[in-house]
């Protein structure tokens, strides 16, 4: 299992990889800040998930994801934000929602979640 | 030596880091610097954000210069569409004309998220925030919080621990409980340097830290935090900042998070980075605004030796209504024009340190008639008197018509183009146009002001030694909603230069 990790800024990534590695300690992780790059990464490599902050340089994390999706339309989305800005828009788009902080136990509720839903769908 | 070009922005001067959802409603007098409505160089990735300022002195509207990533920003302003002062910005592009957006739809499509995140307010600013989505902290935050600020005392005494090294205290989870008042104290900021940066997380709250300055000469980073590597949620300030090579109402050097907060600020500074919320960001900046007034500070001052004869006191009284536009409750209070740092308490008479009325609208003045301009010091003395039973901040302007400028300074003050885009409008006369020659900031109830500072003109010209008349603008803002009043008020005075 492959996941993507792009965030916004250091910071955040610093905060949010711990709980990703636990979470799926299994999953080769690939880190970017820059989202162009991961786009990138997803042309020439399998994806399988991809964990984001709303707030990303050149384009916002649903952008990012649509991004994705468009390559490989498999690739399981969850979005990073501090509060529930996003969170109608997120659900609508089938893609995960956490805020922050960022737990390893409520990013793979989230994660098991949209996976069902995905499944449900199908 | 290396030359390093100094920028100037409403909301950063400087960004390599994140924006987003963030705007700006700053006044900027600056035609030396760089300087961009929002921001005045960009390196980084902007988003979802906009300006509104006089595009007068700006090299752009939104920004000066950009090796970054804007996406969906704008600077709006109320100018007509064909004026030709905005095909000298570097940004001609980002401007929206306020004229043309009047429904939420005009501003979703330019792609502002007005379901949740902003709110047209049918004033200025065009857009504000959400009120009930204008909150980043969790109550968990809160519940995590070691340190509990409510006093200036407190606010005092956890700033001197931070810049003291105190370890605990940079990297606490610190939760303000009350507004607080500073009393127009000097402050020092929270990480005067790099090493001492606070690195915890700050949880304003909502609240406001209001009333204080920082103009000693010895700090060079000014701002409510000096360098700041933490998250900041929920916090507004309030305040005066003055020379220093890096300036920022909340933050001079931003390498953290700030989230939900805003600066109501006014920068005196010439030869620094200045920005209304964060001097340089690195990091990341979403959900928050700066508003006032920023401009190169006067030359410096000399003793002012003035003859206190020839007093002719003009005492006025008008009954006002806000503007029509202005609705009440949902205007968004901000601060159009920031407090006049000069401005003191009534002294003597006790007659004139009365409470605001609540009866109405109702402002009174006083000033002399005839003032004296010193070029040496850069002040007109008129002792204005905005007495304590106003219930309006007063803003003066001294004014010369565009005729009397040409024949008093040779030319308006504006620069060619200026004049030449405004001489293409329809109506333009020159007896009837004005060019502001000199401007406070605002007056409250109870204070008194013994100058007016004379603006720099565009183009640079000056008023040559001599007797001249002008005219006295007053503008009016309810104290508490910061409204500006319909009723504007001017009247005849002779000035004295020398």
């Amino acid at each position: 299992m492959r996941i993507l990790a792009v965030f916004g800024t250091q910071g955040n990534m610093d905060a949010t990889l711990p709980a990703i590695r636990e979470a799926f300690p299994q999953a080769e992780l690939v880190p970017f800040i820059d989202p162009l790059l991961a786009v990138k990464h997803c042309l020439s490599q399998k994806t399988d998930s991809v964990v984001c902050d709303y707030t990303l340089r050149i384009m916002d994390g649903i952008q990012l994801i649509k991004s994705l999706q468009k390559q490989n339309s498999e690739v399981l989305p969850i979005l990073i934000e501090y509060r529930d800005w996003h969170k109608k828009d997120a659900r609508n788009l089938g893609i995960g929602y956490l805020e922050r902080p960022v737990s390893a136990p409520a990013l793979r509720q989230v994660y098991d979640q949209t996976m069902r839903s995905r499944l449900e769908e199908l | 030596m290396q030359s390093q070009k100094k920028r100037v922005g409403g909301f950063v001067a400087e960004n390599s880091g994140l924006i987003r959802d963030c705007y700006s409603i700053l006044k900027l007098q600056d035609k030396k610097r760089i300087s961009g409505g929002f921001v005045g160089q960009n390196n980084g990735s902007i988003a979802k954000s906009y300006a509104f300022c006089p595009t007068g002195s700006l090299k752009g509207g939104f920004l000066a210069a950009n090796t970054g990533n804007i996406k969906d920003c704008f600077f709006f302003h109320n100018e007509a569409q064909n004026d030709r002062r905005f095909a000298r910005l570097a940004d001609t592009a980002m401007g929206r004309s306020l004229q043309k957006l009047r429904a939420d739809e005009d501003f979703q499509t330019l792609g502002f998220d007005l379901e949740r995140m902003w709110q047209r307010t049918g004033s200025i600013p065009p857009l504000g925030f959400t009120p009930e989505n204008w909150r980043a902290a969790h109550e968990k935050d809160k519940a995590e919080a070691t340190v509990f600020i409510g006093t200036a005392r407190e606010l005092l005494a956890f700033a001197g621990d931070v810049n003291a090294g105190d370890t605990d205290a940079r990297s606490a989870c610190v939760c303000l409980t009350a507004d607080i008042n500073l009393g127009g104290k000097e402050w020092t900021p929270i990480g005067t340097d790099r090493s001492r940066a606070f690195t915890g997380l700050f949880l304003g709250g909502g609240h406001t830290v209001s009333n204080f300055k920082i103009q000693n000469k010895g700090i060079d980073n000014k701002g409510f935090f000096g360098f700041f590597r933490g998250s900041l949620y929920d916090l507004t300030v309030d305040c005066l900042l003055g020379e220093g090579p890096c300036c920022g109402g909340i933050a001079a050097y931003n390498e953290g998070e700030i989230r939900c907060c805003a600066a109501l600020v006014s920068v005196s500074n010439r030869e620094g980075l200045v920005g209304g919320l964060v001097g340089v960001n690195e990091g990341e900046v979403t959900c928050s605004y700066a508003a006032g007034r920023l401009a190169a500070a006067p030359p410096p001052l000399i003793p002012i030796l003035l003859g206190t004869g020839m007093l002719a006191l003009l005492t006025v009284i008008l009954v006002l209504v806000p503007w029509p536009w202005q609705n009440g409750d949902n205007a968004t209070v901000f601060a159009p024009v920031p407090y006049d740092e000069d401005q003191v308490p009534i002294s003597g008479d006790s007659s004139q340190q009365l409470t605001p009325r609540t009866d109405g609208n109702f402002v009174s003045f006083q000033f002399e008639r005839e003032i004296d301009v010193n070029l040496d010091t850069g002040k007109c003395t008129f002792n204005f008197k905005n007495p304590g039973d106003s219930n309006h901040n007063i803003v003066v302007q001294l004014q010369f018509t565009d005729a009397q400028a040409i024949r008093v300074m040779g030319s308006t003050g504006r620069t060619s183009q200026e004049q030449q885009a405004l001489e293409a409008m329809n109506g333009y006369s020159a007896e009837t146009y004005r060019t502001i020659i000199a401007e406070s900031g605002a007056i409250r109830p109870g204070y008194e002001l013994s100058d007016l500072r004379l603006t720099e003109q565009p183009n640079g010209a000056v008023i040559p030694p001599g007797t001249y008349n002008a005219m006295v603008y007053l503008l009016f803002y309810d104290i508490n909603t910061n409204n500006r009043a319909m009723l504007e008020s001017q009247l005849p005075v002779e000035i004295t230069v020398h």
